[in-house]
Parts: structure tokens; sequence; C-alpha cells
């Protein structure tokens, strides 16, 4: 590494350094007020009644998207709108996300499954 | 925890208006990877705190790109926003800039600062390099800590931090005030 590029680098930690020094006060009461929050809300129960919610959600859209994609013409496929469903629905469960193909292999009119009881 | 994140989150800040070019989504990103550490690694040792956080910004960085490239995409295709070739999504978003900053009578302004420059010139890079090189440079994390902070390969990482050098010298260097 040149030393000139050290010296540009050492200068752009510095500037850096101090923009994060000078942070205006609305912002840092802003950062602290969001860090008790979080620490408050880490503390807390999701209430019972809420915890299906954000599944429920994602089904509704899975499944409005399904009839959506069936009758119109895909957006870049159903996979991709899926993905698109997840991102964009926050409080999806994580599991939701892994197993966007399941999803996808129900939208498309997944085959039955055998009845293990005969 | 209440000092760890007092000492880290106006960094952190830092990093995600970068990132955003916007206080509120900075903000959201902070306070939305501060909730998932205390939730997820409170009872984890303290050692490990920065570097989990570390990870955490970054991540929630690249989902609010994500989702900001889904919603565009989602935008043009409901008709809600006006078609423009510079708009039409291609390739790996993380790849480009959501909103490369317009370089008007402000930016002309703010290029007599230095850190306003800096912001410019880091906010013009992909995300992947910004990221790589304030995860480097700023950080001070090393290659292979730097690219599990990413969840990108350590080769990659060093092709993105490498493109950014590159591309600040070509911007700052010679016109740094």
């Amino acid at each position: 590494m040149s030393e000139r590029q050290d010296d540009f680098l050492r200068r752009t930690r510095l500037v850096l350094d101090e923009a994060e020094q000078g942070v205006d006060g609305a912002t840092r009461t802003r950062l602290a007020a969001a860090r008790r929050e979080a620490l408050a809300a880490a503390g807390r129960r999701r209430p019972l009644w809420l915890l299906p919610a954000g599944g429920l959600a994602v089904a509704a859209a899975v499944a409005v998207l399904s009839v959506g994609l069936w009758r119109t013409p895909p957006l870049a496929g159903s996979l991709d709108a899926l993905e698109d469903i997840a991102l964009l629905s926050d409080e999806a469960d994580p599991a939701f996300y892994a197993d966007l193909e399941f999803y996808a292999w129900i939208a498309a009119g997944a085959p039955p499954l055998e009845d293990d009881n005969g | 925890m209440d000092r760890f994140l007092a000492g880290v989150e106006r960094r952190a800040y830092r990093m995600a208006w970068i990132a955003t070019s916007s206080r509120e989504d900075a903000l959201d990103i902070v306070q939305d990877a501060m909730l998932r550490l205390v939730k997820t690694y409170a009872g984890r040792p303290e050692a490990e705190w920065g570097p989990l956080f570390q990870r955490i910004v970054q991540s929630v960085i690249r989902d609010w790109y994500r989702r900001t490239q889904v919603r565009n995409r989602w935008r043009q295709w409901l008709g809600l926003a006006r078609e423009s070739a510079d708009d039409a999504p291609g390739g790996d978003p993380l790849e480009t800039t959501i909103a490369s900053p317009d370089p008007g009578p402000d930016g002309r302004l703010a290029s007599r600062h230095a850190i306003d420059a800096l912001d410019a010139a880091l906010q013009a890079l992909p995300l992947r390099q910004h990221q790589a090189f304030l995860l480097r440079q700023w950080e001070g994390l090393s290659v292979a800590e730097t690219a599990a902070a990413m969840g990108i390969s350590a080769g990659s990482v060093k092709t993105h931090y490498s493109r950014a050098v590159q591309t600040l010298r070509d911007k700052l260097e010679d016109h740094w005030p």
C-alpha cells in the first residue's frame, strides 16, 4: 500500500470519527430513546392474541397473491413475488423465509399427500 | 447492555444514514438492530456484543435495501410510479446504489466540507462497497470479520473494498477540502 493511500485512508477515518462526534443533539436524543425502547421492548412479552397475527397476514397475502398470479401474468415468477411479500412483511415469522419453496409449491398446486394411516 | 449500546449507537446511526440518506430510516435501522441484539444475544458474553451488533446492523441495512428495491418494483408494476429507465431493476440490488445523490447546487456546496464530501462519495458507492470500506477502515475489522458481518466471502470483501478505495481516492484525493 502506498504512502499516499495510507494518508488518504487515515484522513477518511478522521473525517468519519469527526462526523460521528458531530451527530446533532436531536438525533442523539432520538437514539437514546430508541435504545431505551429496545431495552424495554426486549423485556416485554408479546400479547398472546398478537402471536398469530403475523402468520395470518402472510398467509392471507400468499393466498391473495396466488389467486392474482393465477389470473394475471406473473410479475417475475411466483417465487420472486412470494419473496417480495416476505420481505415487505416485517412481522413475518423467520421460518416463513426458509419455507418459501414450500409455499411456492403449494401455490403451484401441490399434489395431495398420502395418508400415513393407510 | 445499555452502556454498550450507548457507546455504539452513533456510529451505527452514521453507517445507516450513509446507506439510506434518511434520518428516519437510519434511526429505525439502529433501533431494530438494538432490539434484535437485546432480544437474541443479551445473554452472550459482553465481548461478543460488538461483532454481533455489527453483523445485525449490516443485515438490517441490507434488508432495508432489498425492501426499498421491492417497493419500487411493485410501485412501478402497479403504476404508482413514473416509468423511468433509470429506475428499471436489474442485476443484484446490493451491487447498485438506491439513490445516487444529485450533485446539484446542494451537492456542490457540500463538497466544501470534508464530511459532506466523504458522505456523498460513500453514498454514491454500491452498498457492498461502502459496507466493506466502512467495516474495514472505520471499524477496523479484518477481512474475515468483515466477510462474516456482510455475509459474503473473504474474496468478495477484498474486491469490494479495493474498488471502494479506488473510487474514493479518484473522487476525493485531489479535491479533498
